[in-house]
Order: structure tokens, then C-alpha cells, then sequence
């Protein structure tokens, strides 16, 4: 059975990449087994390998499988096709896991956690990695990020395949989106280049800006604030709500900080499970648990070496954690799990929460000690709908961008459009403001966007109020049905997938639960 | 609501140089004698939030030869005889005045003329610049007219046009005028309710053009002054200021009786920047390749003084930094392009955005998610 399961493996892995060969004897004195799960080498595996870059392969896999161990080597040869690309390797690696896991019928995740934690430690790449709905989990960028996080996922997710590259202004990005069951559960974007920046194309190489866009007399406040302690090496504790920009408020103190050069990492702890939290905040020591990697691996602290990291969505932190974190906010050292020994980091810290910690501390949910360490400088980030005023201007900002990014003519809002804009509640907060500019670019045809080319849930607020200009066409036209698609589309993104959600979308949309449901099955929706 | 006081003048006035991009006028004179005025008065400023619905506002200004202008200073009586004038066609009495050019001599002539009716101005204009001719304005967008406009010669003649014209029509008969009069002449027109401003005009231009001037005023250094107008540009309708070119002006051209004219700049590394202008810089060309196009904005500073420069203003040895400013949207639209693009000026190529010319430097570090 386990014969017939590993000759099949090696098969497919044969079909799948070509040539696979034994790795000669000599080898195994330079590479150490697993002594459970798998490891890559990429050539030299070792400094001391007399080979050298000589090595006549491209890969080395090993993986233990109960019992026995197995090697299996990639050959570099110029005549196959295919070459060692990070697409390759994702792929590759998610086979080996995949067939390695079988048995042990371990999750995706996990899958999708190893074969990256790989790439990022073996590759100088930037890489991207979503769940379902677009939240970003994981991610490393050797910069200030150089693009919008949202446009790249948005741009993955309605290719149709599930894996290959799309093209964005700063170059291609390779793409997996991972399935389970037919349905989506995340997709991953990476890059093997870090955006090269174009020499001499403008004077100011170093200086080339980074703006958060308001006017808003509370917002310049809070900007100045911002501005005055990017330079401090404090802990920041920035809340506001989902939407209002806290990862790029991180990334604007990062970048005016004296560390933008060095990176900027950000995690999601509550888009990470628990189990997986710990060994990606502080990483691992070699064999300190089934299925790690050999040779241990750096946490997220460590890779933020010298640079700051981001810790969005800090309320969600398992409790357990938290006291690990207070310890590396006290001592500025981390200790890897199964380490005997601490590691001292240069770190700035950046936290952020769109919940009311005193409540989680109340509910024992949040430690009071953290709390107050994380509290040095709080920031407060106003809801868009308290910086009503701002709104013209961030239409403005977004509504420019979209259509540059879009390749498409400039157009403008029709003053009634403006009208209804400003007076919504936007619960989404910015998000949700790009997304109604995204969405009006994108079915309007002509030069100004009128009320009718918003999104039906706002569109409900508009009466068509009399104008002296008599230029406004207040007749709506039939909504087309791609048009409805999105609407829908932009609803559940916003509001979620659980019935609950769907009874908001329902009331906004102005119909009943029932319809709701059948225009989903329409449209393929879930 | 806000008052224009003598606090704003100096600011204002580099901020109208600025949004001159090399046009608009010399507005020094005008300028200081605004400040000598305004030593104890001030003038009311209406956001376009703040304008009443149903009162009428006029739109003022100066046609011609700013250059001329200056030999004799306007009083801003002219404009009394004319916003009367126009009042007696319209029928309107008329609550404020409105600016048409938000840039160089036509953002100081209209306080002037507020400060003789006392009446208050509009912070927002019709071009969020300096541009040549009547019908480059926002006001065509809508298929408003200028009309009825009523017009004063530098002989102290009136000249009426009442009738719905079509706007480039009466930029040829109003230009004729002004060039058998003397060169120079102002005008009353764009008589319309608050209620229509609202949609119309461009908001903020005065304020903007301030903050602009601040900046200059601020900074001590090229880099502080370029981080300050970034800031201030970043938060506006224009977009971030972008650094087109530092140079030296190596030639500038002389023939005064041909509108078309270039100026050449070296940088240190041996760089070409070829500057083609009117009355207003229109178009750069870097080593061939364009680099700026009209609607936006392209602004001259003069890197010793660490202030901007209008055209003639411009000399050769002179170190220059060229600043391009993105137009706002409501200037890049394609109906605003058949009017403020490029081959309306008779150029043979397109308008390209700023933002796409240097697509790097705008979207780098930018994060919107």
C-alpha cells in the first residue's frame, strides 16, 4: 500500500517536472536528513560542497514518510523547459506537501504556510498572501509597499484560472488561488523582483511621497501627531474603525521613520490561526515540533529586524501570546519556540484594533500590562463619517487613481452624486469608498457620474431633487444585469457571507430575504 | 465665513504666480496696492458652500495686456461703471463677485473691485489657472455662457454684449476690441446665481493659491519648499506637485510678434529640456519626450530666489526648477480637453497626464486599500 502510494508520488512528481534522478551517495554527507517531514535544497546546499555552483541540480527534495526517508533530485538541464521559477517551486513544494500530507490529512493552510514560509527564507521575494475575501494574512515587501494591496487580490481573484500571472504598472505578479472543494480559500501573489525603481526618472529618489489624503481640521491633528512621533522609536496603539486606514497610517510612520529602508513587516493576528500565530510572530527551533522545519525559522520579530512591525487587529490575539509579547516589548528580545536562548531585535512596534480593548480587558480577554505597554502614543482614527468635509476630496483622490489605474478617460461626479456621497453613512469607511469609486469607474461610459451609476443601496437615498440647470437626467436607466452582479458582489464583499449579512444586504437593497437569495443562485453567488 | 485681510497678499500673490503657470500677469503693482488698502479693511470670502442660492454674482476681470495694465493701475471704478452696466441688462442686482482666473493679475483685479463695491468675492474660479482665452473656462463645461458681458476699454469705452454668444466668438470680438482700444481692458460678465456657482466653479482657488504662497514664504531651502508644496498640492483638487526639471536657461526665444515661443534649460548632467509656451507654459519636451501637457500646470522657480517666476520673468543664466502641478479632474475631462488640450493651442499632440509621465514617482508609495 505505502509502496504502491510513494511509486505513484514519485510518478506524478515525474509527470508533473520531468526528469527526477536519485542524489548520488557523495551528497548525503553535505545535506542532513528530515527527521520528519521534508526539506528543499536549492544548490550548494552547503558552503563546504565542493560542487559549488557547479551542481548539476537545480533541486534537491527529501522527505520522510513514516519510516523511510527519501531524496529525489531536480537536474538542471537547458534543454527542459521548464526552470526553477518561484511558480515552479510553489508548485512543486505544494505537490511534495500535498502527497506527503495525504496521510496524515493535515489542512491547506498549513500547506500553503510551509510552502511560503520556504519561498520567503530561501527567496529574495515579495510575496502576498489572501484569504477569501481578500484580506491579506501574510505578507513581505522588501519597501514601503509600492502598490494597493486590494487592486493586486482584486486583479487575482477575477482571472478565472486558478494560477499564472497578471500584469500591474509595476510588473508581473504570479498568482495561485487554492481551492478546496470548489470553493475559494485564499490565493497567493508574488513578485521575484523587487520593483525596480526607475533611475533619474525623477530628482527626488528618496523623497518620493507618501500622502494620506484629508484636510479635515481633527484629521490634520491627528496627521501632525503622526508625523511628530514617526520619528520616536515608540510603541503606537492606533484604533479606529474597519476602513479607516490603520495599516497605511503604520506604513506612513514606517516611512517617515528613520527605519524606511529596513522592512516593514505586517501580520494579521486575527487572520492566523492560533496554533500558527506563535511560530509566526517568534518562529521556531530546529525539531521543536512535528513538522517544523529543519534548521528552525525566523518569527516575523526577527525578519523585522531593524525595521517595524505591524500587529493589526491586536484584540484578537490568543491570550497566551499575549504574555509572550509583553515579554518582547519589555526586553526587546525574542525567544524562538524550543529556543534556549533569547535573540535581541530593533523593532518598532505598531498595533492596531478596531475593538475597544478596555472592554476585552474588562472581559479578561486582553491584558491590562500589554495594554499599557502598546499604549505609549495612542491614535485615534476618525470614521469617515466624521470627516464628512473630507469626503469631495477623497472622492476626488480615489476617482483620479481609479481611472488611471483603469487606463480610462478622467471623469468627474455630478454634483448630486457628490451630494449623496457626502450625506451616506459609509460604514465601510474608506474601503467602501473605493470600492463605490471603483464601481461607478466602471460602468459609467461618459465624462460625469450621475447618482444612477452609483450602487443601487445608494442610489435609494437620492430623490431626484429639482436642479436649476435643468442637466440632470434623473430617469434611470434599466440596470443592467452584469450591473446587478456587482452590486451584489460589492454588497457581500462588504458585508460577508452569513445570513446576518445577508438580511443587511436585503434591507438595503430594498427587497426580500427570498429575492436576495435568488438572484445569488442567478448569478453564482455565494 | 472668512475674510481676505492684508495677511493674505504676499502669499496670494506668489500663489498667483504660481498658478500663473507662467502666465497670467505681472500682479506686483496690483498686489501692493491691495496691501495698501486693505491696511484696515477686509474683504468677505464665500466658500461655494456659502454662496446664497438665488443671489447673483459677476464675474470680473482683466482682458489683454497685463503689462499694460500696469503703465496705468486700475482704480476698480471701471468695474463699478460695468457691474452696473450689467445690472441695468440683467435686471439682477448682483450680491458678490465671482473670479473667472485664479491665477496672476485676475485673482487681485476682482478683490480690488469687491473693496470699490463692497461686495464678497467667491473662493473658487472658472479655470484653477491662467489660460488665454474666454471660453477656457468651466463654465463651458456646462454650456453657460460668458454672456452678457459688458466690456471697458482703456479709453473708457463701453462695449456691450448681450446677446447668447457663443463663447469663441466673443473671445474674437472682445480681443478685437481690446487690441484697437489700448491694449488692455476689463470686463464684468457670467452673471449667474449662487445656485449654479455651486456646480460650476472650481472650489477653494483662493485659498489654495495662499497656501501655495506659504510655501514660499516658509521654506528655506529648495527641498523644504518642494516637501511643503507636495503636502499642500497632496490635499487639493490639483494633485502632488512633481519636479519636471532643474536647469540653467540657455535660450529664450524673441520674436514678440509670433505666439509661439520655447525657452531651452540644461541640467548640470548635460540634460535638454525644451519649454514651449504662449502666454502660459504649455508643453515640456525632456531629451524629445514629453514630459508636461497642458491643462496641467507647468511653474517656474527661480532656484536663487527660491520663488516663482512668470515668463517674463525669464532669462537666460537664470537656474531654473520646473514644477508640474496635475490640472483638477474637471480641466482632463474630454470635453474640457476639446477646449484647454493641447491642439488648442495648436500643437499637434495629445494631452498626457502628469500621473501617467511619471507613473512611478505617483503611485510608489501611495496605499490605498
Amino acid at each position: 500500500m505505502r509502496k504502491a502510494f510513494i511509486d505513484s508520488f514519485i510518478d506524478s512528481l515525474k509527470e508533473t517536472f520531468g526528469v527526477m534522478t536519485n542524489l548520488p551517495e557523495k551528497c548525503f554527507s553535505f545535506i542532513s536528513l528530515p527527521k520528519t517531514g521534508y526539506r528543499v535544497w536549492a544548490p550548494p546546499c552547503t558552503p563546504t560542497c565542493p560542487e559549488g555552483t557547479a551542481c548539476p541540480y537545480e533541486l534537491i527534495l527529501s522527505f520522510k514518510l513514516e519510516e523511510d526517508i527519501f531524496v529525489v533530485a531536480l537536474p538542471k538541464n537547458i534543454d527542459r523547459d521548464l526552470k526553477l521559477t518561484p511558480a515552479f517551486l510553489v508548485k512543486f513544494l505544494l505537490t511534495v506537501l500535498e502527497m506527503l500530507y495525504i496521510p496524515e490529512q493535515k489542512s491547506d493552510n498549513l500547506l500553503i504556510a510551509e510552502a511560503l514560509q520556504f519561498l520567503a527564507n530561501q527567496f529574495n521575494i515579495e510575496f502576498f498572501l489572501f484569504d477569501n475575501k481578500g484580506q491579506l494574512i501574510l505578507s513581505q515587501t522588501h519597501s514601503p509597499i509600492q502598490l494597493s494591496t486590494f487592486t493586486l487580490w482584486e486583479k487575482v481573484s477575477q482571472t478565472g484560472e486558478p494560477e499564472g500571472f497578471i500584469k500591474t504598472r509595476w510588473g508581473n505578479f504570479y498568482y495561485r488561488i487554492f481551492t478546496k472543494d470548489g470553493i475559494t480559500t485564499g490565493s497567493i501573489v508574488w513578485k521575484t523582483e523587487p520593483t525596480k525603481q526607475e533611475e533619474n526618472k525623477f530628482l527626488f529618489h528618496d523623497d518620493s511621497f507618501f500622502t494620506i489624503p484629508g484636510k479635515n481640521p481633527r484629521f490634520l491633528e491627528i496627521k501632525d501627531l503622526v508625523r511628530q512621533i514617526a520619528v520616536t522609536d515608540s510603541t503606537v496603539l492606533l484604533q479606529g474603525e474597519s476602513g479607516t486606514g490603520k495599516e497605511l497610517f503604520a506604513r506612513y510612520i514606517h516611512y517617515l521613520s528613520p527605519r524606511k529602508n529596513h522592512p516593514f513587516i505586517a501580520i494579521n493576528c486575527a487572520a492566523i490561526p492560533d496554533n500558527l500565530l506563535e511560530s509566526e510572530l517568534f518562529g521556531y527551533e530546529d525539531g521543536s515540533f512535528t513538522g517544523a522545519r529543519r534548521g528552525g525559522k525566523p518569527g516575523k520579530f526577527e525578519l523585522a529586524n531593524g525595521g517595524t512591525i505591524f500587529l493589526d487587529e491586536i484584540g484578537d490575539m490568543p491570550i497566551q501570546l499575549q504574555a509572550k509579547l509583553l515579554r518582547v516589548l519589555e526586553n526587546r528580545q525574542v525567544e524562538r519556540i524550543g529556543a534556549t536562548v533569547s535573540r535581541p531585535i530593533d523593532v518598532r512596534i505598531i498595533a492596531a484594533t478596531n475593538k475597544d480593548l478596555k472592554e476585552l480587558i474588562d472581559a479578561k480577554l486582553f491584558r491590562e500590562d500589554l495594554f499599557f505597554r502598546l499604549n505609549v502614543f495612542p491614535v485615534f482614527i476618525p470614521p469617515l463619517r466624521e470627516r464628512r468635509d473630507d469626503i469631495p476630496l477623497l472622492l476626488d483622490f480615489y476617482l483620479k487613481n481609479v481611472c488611471l489605474e483603469q487606463d480610462k478617460p478622467f471623469k468627474v461626479f455630478s454634483p448630486e452624486a457628490i451630494q449623496i456621497l457626502q450625506n451616506y453613512n459609509w460604514p465601510g469607511n474608506i474601503r467602501e469608498l473605493k470600492n463605490v469609486v471603483t464601481y461607478a469607474v466602471s460602468i459609467c461610459k461618459g465624462d460625469k457620474i450621475t447618482p444612477h451609476y452609483l450602487p443601487k443601496y445608494l442610489q435609494n437615498g437620492f430623490s431626484s431633487s429639482k436642479s436649476q440647470f435643468g442637466e440632470v437626467k434623473t430617469t434611470h436607466p434599466i440596470i443592467q444585469v452584469d450591473q446587478l452582479k456587482d452590486q451584489l458582489e460589492i454588497l457581500l464583499a462588504k458585508y460577508g457571507n452569513s445570513t446576518q449579512s445577508k438580511k443587511l444586504i436585503a434591507q438595503e437593497l430594498g427587497i426580500s430575504l427570498a429575492t436576495l437569495y435568488r438572484w445569488l443562485r442567478k448569478y453564482h453567488l455565494r | 465665513m472668512q475674510e481676505i485681510t492684508i495677511d493674505w497678499i504676499e502669499p496670494l500673490w506668489y500663489g498667483s504666480i504660481f498658478l500663473g503657470s507662467g502666465g497670467g500677469g505681472k500682479s506686483y503693482l496690483l498686489a501692493s496696492e491691495l496691501h495698501k488698502v486693505l491696511q484696515n479693511r477686509a474683504i468677505p470670502l464665500l466658500t461655494l458652500d456659502e454662496l446664497p442660492e438665488n443671489n447673483f454674482f459677476c464675474g470680473v476681470g482683466l482682458l489683454g495686456s497685463p503689462e499694460l495694465s500696469e503703465e496705468s493701475l486700475p482704480s476698480g471704478m471701471e468695474a463699478r461703471i460695468i457691474i452696473e452696466e450689467l445690472e441695468k441688462y440683467t435686471g439682477a442686482k448682483f450680491k458678490g463677485i465671482s473670479i473667472v482666473e485664479g491665477a496672476g493679475v485676475n485673482i487681485f483685479y476682482p478683490l480690488l473691485t469687491a473693496l470699490q463695491t463692497g461686495l464678497p468675492v467667491t473662493d473658487g474660479d472658472a479655470m484653477g489657472r491662467a489660460f488665454p482665452e474666454l471660453q477656457m473656462t468651466t463654465y463651458h463645461l456646462e454650456n453657460l455662457t460668458a454672456t452678457p458681458l459688458v466690456l471697458i476699454d482703456s479709453n473708457y469705452n463701453l462695449h456691450s454684449f448681450l446677446d447668447k454668444q457663443d463663447t469663441f466668438l466673443l473671445e474674437l470680438n472682445t480681443r478685437q476690441i481690446i487690441s484697437q482700444q489700448g491694449g488692455v481692458g476689463y470686463f464684468a460678465g457670467f452673471p449667474y446665481p449662487g445656485s449654479v456657482l455651486k456646480r460650476v466653479l472650481l472650489p477653494g482657488t483662493l485659498t489654495f493659491a495662499r497656501e501655495i504662497g506659504e510655501c514660499f514664504l516658509q521654506a528655506d531651502n529648495y527641498r523644504e519648499l518642494f516637501s511643503l508644496l507636495l503636502e499642500v498640492t497632496s490635499n487639493s483638487f490639483y494633485g502632488p506637485v512633481v519636479e519636471i526639471f532643474q536647469g540653467t536657461v540657455t535660450s529664450i526665444s524673441t520674436y514678440e510678434i509670433t505666439k509661439w515661443k520655447a525657452a531651452t534649460l540644461i541640467s548640470p548632467k548635460g540634460e535638454k529640456l525644451q519649454l514651449l509656451f504662449q502666454y502660459e507654459n504649455l508643453l515640456a519636451f525632456k531629451n524629445g519626450n514629453m514630459v508636461a501637457s497642458v491643462p496641467d500646470l507647468i511653474s517656474a522657480i527661480d532656484l536663487n530666489k527660491l520663488k516663482p517666476v512668470n515668463n517674463n520673468e525669464i532669462y537666460e543664466g537664470q537656474q531654473l526648477a520646473l514644477l508640474g502641478l496635475p490640472a483638477p479632474l474637471r480641466l482632463r475631462i474630454s470635453k474640457a480637453l476639446d477646449v484647454v488640450g493641447p491642439q488648442c493651442f495648436g500643437y499637434r499632440t495629445t494631452y498626457v497626464p502628469l500621473e501617467k509621465l511619471y507613473w512611478d514617482y505617483y503611485h510608489k508609495k501611495e496605499v490605498f486599500s
